[in-house]
């Protein structure tokens, strides 16, 4: 069993503050992804967990011990490297078996552990290899082997895939994934690719600036972001960010003016502590905005023209980029035909009930859900 | 002009056989310069050196001179002055190496790590290196002297010697004052090399070592010392070499004396040249000791390769 708590954690280089006011608590077995850009403390955060790194303030508890003071060796936690640090002396079977010969276990536990680990990851075939004789995938696979040989209470990943290729990175993400359902532990993983952090994740933080911006589920981060920020993070493509204005729609309700545009009215059951003529960021998802009929089910549909000024057709979608008043938006279909072309004057349809809005100084969100 | 000028239609033979041998010995051609040049500076002196060493070759007696086969050789099997300066050579070496190697790795580690006033340490420890030989050779003659130097009182005080004598006066003890000036000679040598090749080990395998649970020695052993081996063989190689080939000290602190007693090789073969004025016997000692080296060094460079596998 290995719950990790971080309380209130901080980690200064002299005068800079890397990582501030860190608070998380991560259950046994939970999956849990540090997303957010580069800079912004993840690895950090990470290495201060593996115990690479002083901390500076807070208490991090790994089970039932606080482990600030202990050396790394004595965390029981793996980490793969994102450049995998492999011992380049080492062979493939060497390296798994390191960390078990440091504890000097018997011979036939290391044999054994070993290849439980090689026919988990496929590294059959490999083993009599060093490191110079693999291809990046496989380093990467070894990178895992030697962390899983160990029976970690936590494991820990810094980037490990943003060495690969695409295709290969899509792959071994998927393998990750299987690994966790068949190895069931603890896992803590930094990456600043939004995919791998919705797709991997039991749990995503996001983070800016050496703090925590928001933890929830992937299906909490995407559709109910805590912040502008998040909102523009998560998500490809990202969220439109319109500055607006709460104005009355005459009826007694409120609308959100887009600046030369049309006022999409708001829920009031929805966006309690919104007041006319105040400024805020609206935000709204390139795919729920869509031509008439081209969109998926919409739940409150608002109708309006508008120019295509751009096509870029992906295969599977097409991205228009439209003006919406004065601003340019995008918007995302699906299946597209095969004649969607810049034209003017289309029927567009927003869905009413996914808008969001934040506040325009603190960027936070002003939505019921989040209070 | 044409395309087809130098085809078998056009010239009427098989262009085949030239072409074919011709590329073959392209490279060397180009290289040729470059091997005459080496030919030339490097292995003719070397051949004419050893031929002395079979050679009659008085400076005093020309007439005496002539080819006398491996007579040379034979006089020196016979020449108790020659084991004693080889065995002399073995022990200078020996110890000036070892403790250089040990001393430098030493320094090296402590330089590996930050401290405070590091580069000024780091600047003091590689200024033995910016010594002339002459002058540190002098500077340790003067350090044994008991009437100069505290020196020899320390030696007595802590009982290595039994009162505060000039040991480079002491037959048995001699060879130790050129070696201990050696030893603080060299030791920047090792200390440069290694503290390079440690810097070029990645930090990250440090701390994947620790996660993987190795303690501080555990890393030195397994990462630190797989990574410096052949650094370490290859320098030692290159000091050896070096050491044993080099008789300024010796001859500037006790000239190889008294009696013999801290001869080495090198400083043999230069008293039976330019004093004796032998060049033939002289060559034949110098002979025999780049043949030992040329072993030692081709051991040792084995050893590396099999290390590198
Ligand atoms: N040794 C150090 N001294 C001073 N500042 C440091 C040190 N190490 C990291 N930092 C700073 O701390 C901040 C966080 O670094 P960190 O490596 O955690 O970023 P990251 O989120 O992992 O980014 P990336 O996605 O690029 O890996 C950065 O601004 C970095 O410049
Ligand atoms: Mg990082």
């Amino acid at each position: 069993m290995a719950e990790v708590s971080l309380r209130r954690v901080a980690k200064r280089y002299g005068s800079f503050q890397a990582v501030e006011n860190f608070d998380l608590d991560i259950a046994h077995e939970e999956f849990v992804v540090f997303v957010g850009p580069s800079g912004c403390g993840k690895s950090t955060t990470l290495r201060m967990i593996a115990g690479l790194e002083d901390i500076s303030d807070g208490e991090i508890w790994i089970g039932e011990r606080v482990v600030n003071d202990l050396p790394p060796r004595a965390r029981n936690i793996s980490m793969v490297f994102q450049n995998y640090a492999l011992y380049p002396h080492m062979t493939v079977r060497q390296s798994q078996g390191f960390g078990l010969r440091m504890a000097r276990r018997p011979k036939e536990e290391i044999a054994e552990k070993v290849n439980r680990a090689t026919s988990l990851l496929g590294l059959q075939g490999l083993l009599a290899r060093r490191p110079a004789a693999l291809s990046g995938g496989q380093r990467q696979r070894v990178a895992m082997g030697r962390a899983i040989v160990r029976d970690p209470d936590v494991f820990l990943f810094d980037e490990p895939l943003s060495n690969l290729d695409a295709k290969l990175r899509g792959q071994m993400r998927t393998e990750i994934k299987k690994l966790h359902e068949k190895v069931r532990t603890t896992v803590i993983y930094v990456t600043h690719d939004q995919v791998e952090a919705m797709t991997l994740a039991d749990r995503i933080v996001v983070m800016r600036d050496g703090r925590i911006e928001q933890v929830g589920t992937p299906y909490e981060v995407f559709h109910t972001p805590a912040s502008r920020f998040v909102a523009g993070f998560i998500g490809s493509p990202p969220m439109n960010l319109i500055d607006a204005r709460i104005v009355g729609d005459g009826q007694g309700g409120l609308a959100v003016a887009v600046p030369g545009g049309p006022a999409l009215p708001i829920d009031p059951a929805r966006f309690v502590g919104v007041r006319a003529d105040t400024e805020v960021t609206l935000g709204l998802r390139p795919e729920s905005i869509a031509p008439e009929g081209m969109g998926g089910p919409i739940e409150r549909p608002y109708g309006f023209a508008a120019d295509i000024g751009l096509v870029e057709p992906l295969g599977s979608e097409a991205l228009l980029i439209l003006a919406l008043g004065d601003v340019e938006v995008t918007a995302r279909v699906f299946r597209p035909g095969p004649r969607l072309a810049p034209e003017a004057g289309v029927r567009f349809v927003i869905d009413l009930n996914d808008l969001h809005l934040f506040d325009d100084t603190t960027g936070r969100r002003l939505d019921r859900r989040s209070e | 002009m044409s395309i087809g000028a130098d085809t078998r239609a056009a010239t009427g033979r098989s262009p085949h056989l030239a072409r074919r041998r011709l590329p073959a010995a392209e490279p060397y051609f180009y290289l040729a310069p470059g091997i005459a040049l080496v030919a030339i500076v490097m292995l003719v002196p070397l051949a004419v050196g050893v031929s002395f060493s079979f050679q009659n070759y008085v400076i005093f007696r020309p007439s005496a001179r002539g080819w006398i086969g491996i007579a040379n050789y034979v006089d020196l099997w016979s020449d108790r002055t020659f084991w004693l300066a080889l065995r002399n050579t073995a022990r200078w070496t020996f110890w000036s190496v070892a403790f250089q190697l040990f001393l430098g790795l030493g320094l090296a580690l402590i330089l590996n790590r930050p401290f405070f006033g590091r580069p000024i340490f780091q600047s003091l420890v590689f200024l033995p290196w910016a010594v002339p030989t002459f002058l540190s050779g002098l500077n340790w003659q003067w350090l044994y002297n008991p009437i100069v130097s505290p020196l020899p009182g320390w030696l007595a005080a802590v009982g290595i010697l039994d009162e505060p004598r000039n040991i480079l006066s002491d037959p048995d003890l001699a060879l130790y004052g050129p070696i201990t000036a050696m030893i603080w000679w060299g030791i920047p040598f090792f200390a440069i090399t290694l503290l390079a090749a440690l810097r070029s080990i990645p930090q990250d395998l440090y701390e994947a070592a620790a996660i993987d649970g190795a303690s501080t020695w555990q890393s030195f052993r397994h990462i630190t010392v797989p990574f410096l081996l052949p650094m370490i063989t290859i320098t030692i190689m290159l000091r050896t070499v070096w050491v044993a080939n080099s008789p300024d000290l010796i001859f500037v602190m006790t000239g190889g004396g008294p009696a013999s007693s801290s001869q080495i090789l090198p400083n043999y073969v230069f008293t039976t040249a330019y004093r004796a004025l032998d060049f033939g016997y002289a060559s034949a000692l110098a002979t025999v000791l780049m043949v030992l080296l040329v072993i030692y060094s081709v051991f040792l460079l084995f050893v590396r390769g099999r290390l590198g596998q």
